[in-house]
């Protein structure tokens, strides 16, 4: 069976067509996607739908960038059944040891603090189930920069990090145009560079794929409890 | 002594229109860049057609070294201050199966 790749961190294209840049995600060889970056709600009913005409499968998606717990809870309580992932930026220690540990936070991203994600952040997720989302998009279009040893130390440093404590890892592009968008391969081959061990695949295919899967059943109502779920069969 | 087994890189160039000597170049500096002599030597690329009207090419590897191209070409991403985008279209054991693809990508 071949397998669904899915970029969950995609920005809305500023530039050029939504369509075009769809398009393009689709030739590329990605089966899903989801956009990181704030939008109105008429904006994204429309993505969902030439998603749906290019036929990609749309995911729902919310960042939450605070450094106040109270706050991310009051968020989480506030959105948690209409929403299909839920990305938490913690911006103070606080911040994310509480998202760590919340079963409904889906990914933690800590790209705009990298030094919060320490050795008891990457335990507290690995105990609950939480993964790690980095973005790559630095990697790939910062490369000319005279700071983009930096930028690689602070990405090998969270890579190997997750890989100690065994914390499973989200990876996506952060493209906002079509020229930055790579194909769903060789955009895994980069962790490869990064040090990573296993499956490089995975990270773009199968854990994006299991929370997805497993939120929607959640929201339709297919999961009664935690590890109980309902059976489509009747007969069963 | 059996020869070491190779594979066949398909790629596609966006964005700019490079000729033959660009594309070796780019390549070159690329790996070099993300992976320096060892990786050179693990990897031992050598272009062995690109078509300037397709902007596609083939690249020749050794077969440990497909990651450390694919990521290099991934990282590839500016030329002359334009942005641009190198992308691994297939990977062949055959120079015969990989000439059959470039011919017929549009």
């Amino acid at each position: 069976m071949s397998r669904k790749f899915y970029d969950v961190g995609l920005k809305y294209p500023s530039t050029c067509d939504t369509r075009s840049f769809l398009e393009e995600v689709k030739r590329l060889g990605y089966k899903g996607l989801a956009f990181a970056s704030q939008a109105s709600p008429n904006e994204v009913g429309k993505i969902a739908e030439v998603c749906r005409e290019v036929g990609l499968d749309y995911v729902n998606r919310l960042d939450i960038v605070s450094s106040s717990a109270s706050h991310i809870k009051a968020l989480l309580r506030r959105y948690r059944l209409e929403v299909e992932l839920i990305v938490v930026h913690p911006l103070s220690v606080e911040a994310a040891r509480l998202a760590a540990r919340d079963s409904r936070v889906d990914l933690l991203n800590f790209q705009e603090r990298p030094e919060l994600f320490e050795a008891t952040e990457a335990k507290m997720m690995a105990a609950h189930n939480r993964m790690l989302e980095i973005n790559l998009r630095n990697m790939m279009l910062r490369i000319d920069e005279p700071d983009y040893l930096k930028i690689v130390r602070v990405y090998r440093r969270m890579i190997s990090l997750s890989q100690a404590f065994k914390v499973k890892l989200v990876i996506s592009s952060g493209a906002s145009s079509p020229l930055e968008l790579r194909r769903p391969r060789d955009l895994a081959s980069i962790l490869h560079l990064l040090g990573f061990e296993g499956d490089i695949y995975d990270p773009l295919s199968k854990n994006p794929f299991m929370i997805i899967e497993t939120n929607r059943a959640k929201l339709s109502g297919k999961i009664a409890m935690r590890g109980v779920w309902i059976s489509d069969n009747e007969e069963a | 002594m059996r020869r070491p087994k190779r594979r066949y890189l398909i790629f596609k160039v966006s964005g700019y229109l490079l000729n033959t000597k660009d594309v070796s170049n780019l390549l070159l500096t690329s790996l070099l860049k993300c992976y320096g002599i060892k990786g050179y030597t693990e990897a031992l690329p050598h272009l062995v057609k690109f078509d300037e009207a397709k902007q596609a090419g083939i690249l020749m590897c050794a077969h440990k070294g497909v990651v450390l191209i694919r990521s290099s070409l991934a990282l590839t991403s500016s030329f002359k201050g334009r942005r641009i985008r190198l992308e691994t279209v297939k990977v062949t054991g055959t120079l015969r199966k990989a000439l059959r693809i470039l011919c017929s990508l549009q």
